[in-house]
């Protein structure tokens, strides 16, 4: 054991983004402890996630990734797909730090903590996008999840933050809960902890049937809270609006993130076989409606909202059910269609986190001195008056809603076309899909009329845009790759696809 | 694993019946011997009268103790407060079942005979909060809260100092421990220096796990009474003031076991060491007790968290690198 | 298995024998005159004031949080202890680093504060 644990150097390469973050957390601790400055703070955070970031990212093309240390190997995958999902995690936790080091500082709320929660969470997150085991999957989301509690919480002096943190944190621990009582039964239908192992016992046939398909029911169902799929959204509204934006922000994108990586590498490895993944006895027999149910209503309760925080936590579940489309294609028995819907979910969520960085970063920069925005009212003119800092709004809203050439449509495209292309059993579920985002198309439409076409109330608070580096920088580091991705996505969804072909 | 008495119901029954009456005992003139040895430090007399040298004081307390009105104050939960005096006391009894008294002779040869020892030494914060809890009175409230917050932050330096040994001996049971130690060095002086460290750290957390001075603020009784026990009468109260002397005597033999060589000693026979070795350091208890003042609560729990918990988390890295060096 | 356990487990049987007689003892032999004055709370002899159940300082509840991480690592310590040696070096740095961690975590409570009783 000693021998294979210490191996080469070079084996400890792939597990440089983790290692990198957790000590950078670490790091945080220190600094926050030892000094008052809470600036540096931000750009540390920032810099420690970027680099693992950056170094995720050039892993996942499979450049000097070798097999890591086997004491790893049965609780973590450091393939090219965790290192798509580590560099995923990384940016949209990175450009999250970077939303907190200018909206803490405007509003009055700096405290170190806050970044330390951020590193550590997006810690768990990368450990539960790479997890290979029921006990490592376990371990990820709960430190992921213990941090963004008290992320939405943060704000300690606001009874929405206390509410929409309990609301959160007591729903969260249920959700924790039934995931761990239906990981205990899948062990005893399998006698596997391993999701190899699950995967292994379950096409040879030999697990035990009634408890396996309780406990997979179990266990999707508290991966689907996380990424608040209906019917377990209810306290994705709550949260969202409670906590400080970057908070928000960060459950928006790290979180779905990582709750929808697992979701993947669960049902690929466990329940990829003919029975567990049909139409009718399976899995996909439970997404299939939750899709269609999350699309539906995420988009009409989106659209009656008169708060922009929480039209965009509505739109956040409208994108999960969008994302499910993806996972149940994996119901085909076509490899080339599932590696399809595969790469084209990892594209989605990639497009996903930068699109809702720039949205709910724009919404940041546009409210400022300590008053945030956030009604459609607070918005009204904006656009006129300050044009630069509405164009990122406009931008974000656009990929949001789906509209060529940003980031959104093709991420819409792959994952609908995935599915179009496993057959007909799926096209009610695209064309629910498509008139549901028609109905998109009218919420997010309604925030650039009123940047543009609306004059703000007389005698209302006319706010000034946000002047702070951290926030531009991160406007502008998402738009770019908004745009990017929209314009230029043969490298990502490549990137995508070569990931998607090995499950590592 | 020869032990004397090879049948396991036996030898429960016996250990049980044997260790409750020696301590019991032990406890009744222990009682005396602390209040002889108060006496002498301040230049009194202590107890005289009832029999030579005041030495049936104890029975004579106890018969009292049994007379006395036995009262369940108004608001009380009463089956707590009845419940809290005896679960302290078989806590107490609990830990005492894996000590090893001489080779061949302890009643359960746990493999995990120190994490049975601690847990169960460990737990004994919780009955007696219970009574605080139960008494419906806001000393006995306030004291209980004490102990828990005293009882839960020592613990953590006496698991961590309980661990040099298990460190050193590569074993979580008790008597392979002594054995280690009969065979090559008491671990008070092994690892050097760490051994001492270690040794004098897990007898002053023991001290606060059984809440004698100079770590009893939560019965200060010039401020509370006489905390967690205001409320408590009779036996109930007396059963209470066994159950402390009971844990004072047991953590001493556990820090001997773990430390000075349990009953490894030369000339006289195990058992004698291993008594000898705890009725020595329950006199510096006594003395500890009549010579030094009452911590405040903040400088209790300073002294724990910033100064016992970091020096006792190096001490169990350092036994950890000494042994990968030395062996 | 069980017979290693048996005796720990019949010792606690005879304790909790041992416990039932003196209170049985003591019921027969105890005094009983019992008024309502008696049933008051003890508050130095004066009347009782307000409520029983007094609220608490948070710093109990912080003390059983920061109780909980430390009992926690030693919960992980102690199977680490009994078998370190067969870990070898790797073991031993592996327990640094987790035990670095919570000594950072440590300094950083204290540096917050969370270790003063009376601030």
């Amino acid at each position: 054991m000693t021998a294979s644990l210490t191996g080469s150097m070079a084996s400890w390469v792939p597990l440089m983004p983790l290692l990198l973050v957790a000590i950078g957390g670490f790091a945080l601790l220190v600094v926050d402890a030892l000094s008052d400055e809470h600036a540096e703070l931000a750009t540390l955070s920032s810099v420690v996630l970027f680099c693992a970031g950056a170094l995720a990212a050039v892993l996942a093309t499979g450049k000097g990734l070798v097999p890591p240390p086997s004491g790893v190997a049965p609780y973590l995958a450091v393939g090219q797909m965790s290192q798509f999902w580590n560099a995923t995690i990384c940016c949209g936790a990175g450009l999250s730090a970077l939303l907190a080091g200018g909206y803490l500082h405007e509003h009055a709320l700096e405290r170190g903590e806050f970044y330390a929660l951020i590193v550590f969470s997006a810690f768990g997150a990368m450990v539960l996008a790479a997890a290979t085991d029921l006990l490592s999957i376990f371990i990820g989301l709960e430190t992921m999840s213990l941090g963004v509690y008290s992320m939405v919480a943060y704000r300690r002096g606001s009874p929405r933050a206390a509410e929409g943190g309990l609301k959160y944190f007591l729903l969260g621990s249920f959700a924790a809960a039934v995931l761990l009582f239906g990981s205990a039964l899948i062990y005893g239908a399998t006698g596997h902890t391993d999701l190899a192992g699950i995967g292994q016992s379950v096409r040879d046939g030999h697990a035990n049937l009634r408890l396996l398909i309780l406990g997979m029911l179990m266990l999707l169902s508290g991966l689907t809270f996380k990424v608040s799929a209906v019917p377990f959204h209810m306290w994705t509204p709550d949260a969202y609006e409670g906590a400080v934006t970057p908070a928000t922000t960060f459950m928006s994108v790290v979180v779905k993130t990582a709750a929808f990586a697992v979701l993947l590498r669960v049902i690929l490895t466990c329940f990829s076989d003919e029975l567990s993944a049909s139409l009718r006895t399976g899995w996909p027999g439970m997404l299939a409606p939750m899709a269609a149910a999350t699309m539906i209503l995420g988009n009409f309760a989106a659209a009656r909202q008169a708060n922009v925080k929480r039209m965009l936590a509505y739109s956040s579940i409208a994108h999960a059910g969008y994302i499910l489309v993806g996972v149940v294609t994996l119901y085909s028995g076509d490899e080339q269609v599932r590696q399809t819907a595969v790469s084209g979910v990892m594209f989605y969520l990639l497009a996903y986190t930068v699109s809702n960085v720039l949205a709910f970063g724009s919404l940041i920069a546009l409210g400022s001195y300590a008053k945030e925005a956030v009604s459609y009212e607070d918005l009204a003119g904006a656009g006129r008056r300050h044009p630069l800092a509405a164009l990122p709004f406009v931008l974000g809203v656009l990929s949001l809603m789906g509209f060529p050439p940003t980031a959104g449509f093709l991420g819409k495209w792959y994952v609908f076309s995935a599915a179009i292309a496993s057959g007909n059993d799926l096209l009610w579920l695209v064309i629910v899909g498509v008139l549901s985002s028609v109905v998109g198309a009218y919420y997010y439409l309604r925030v650039i009329v009123y940047l543009f076409m609306k004059s703000p109330e007389p005698g209302a608070a006319i706010a000034v845009p946000m002047r702070s580096g951290y926030v531009v920088l991160a406007l502008v580091l998402s738009g770019y790759f908004v745009l990017k991705m929209g314009v230029t996505p043969a490298p990502y969804i490549d990137l995508a696809l070569s990931a998607a072909s090995k499950l590592g | 694993m020869g032990h004397l008495i090879a049948n396991a119901w036996l030898r429960g029954l016996v250990h049980g019946a044997l260790l409750i009456t020696v301590l019991m005992t032990a406890v009744a003139w222990i009682s005396w011997f602390e209040r002889k040895f108060a006496a002498r430090v301040q230049s009194r007399l202590g107890p005289t009268m009832v029999g030579p040298a005041g030495l049936l004081q104890p029975i004579a307390d106890a018969f009292k103790m049994f007379q006395k009105e036995d009262i369940i104050p108004r608001g009380a939960d009463s089956l707590l407060f009845r419940l809290a005096p005896p679960l302290t006391l078989f806590l107490s009894l609990a830990t005492a079942a894996v000590l090893p008294i001489m080779p061949g002779m302890l009643a359960s040869d746990l493999d995990i005979g120190v994490l049975y020892a601690l847990a169960f030494s460990g737990l004994l914060a919780f009955p007696i909060w219970v009574a605080g809890w139960s008494s419906a009175n806001k000393y006995a409230l306030l004291g209980g809260m004490r102990m828990v917050a005293q009882g839960i932050s020592y613990e953590i330096p006496m698991v961590l100092c309980a661990l040099v040994p298990v460190v050193v001996t590569g074993s979580l049971s008790l008597s392979e421990i002594v054995k280690y130690q009969a065979a090559h060095h008491w671990l008070v002086f092994w690892p050097p220096g760490i051994g001492v460290i270690a040794f004098v750290l897990f007898f002053t957390t023991a001290l606060a796990e059984s809440n004698r001075i100079p770590f009893d603020i939560p019965e200060a009784e010039s401020e509370l009474v006489a905390g967690p026990t205001t409320e408590y009468t009779a036996i109930r109260f007396g059963l209470f003031a066994s159950a402390e002397y009971a844990h004072s005597v047991v953590s001493c033999a556990l820090a001997s076991a773990l430390f000075l060589g349990g009953w490894d000693g030369p000339v006289l026979p195990p058992s004698v060491w291993m008594l000898l070795k705890t009725a020595a350091l329950f006199v510096i208890v006594t003395w500890v007790r009549w010579s030094l003042l009452r911590l405040r609560s903040d400088q209790l729990m300073a002294l724990c968290w910033k100064y016992l918990v970091p020096v006792s988390l190096a001490l169990v890295l350092g036994a950890g690198a000494w042994v990968y060096v030395v062996g | 298995m069980l017979s290693t356990y048996l005796p720990a487990l019949l010792m606690l049987v005879v304790a909790t024998v041992f416990a039932v007689g003196i209170f049985t003892l003591t019921s027969v032999l105890g005094t009983k005159h019992m008024t309502p004055e008696k049933a008051i709370p003890y508050e130095s002899g004066s009347e009782s004031d307000g409520a029983n159940q007094i609220r608490l300082s948070v710093k109990f509840y912080l003390t059983a949080i920061l109780f909980v991480v430390f009992d926690i690592e030693a919960v992980f310590l102690y199977p680490w202890a009994s078998i370190f040696r067969q870990l070898g070096w790797f073991g031993l740095v592996e327990m640094f680093a987790f035990i670095g961690s919570l000594a950072i975590t440590l300094l950083y409570a204290w540096k917050k504060g969370a270790l003063e009783w009376e601030k």
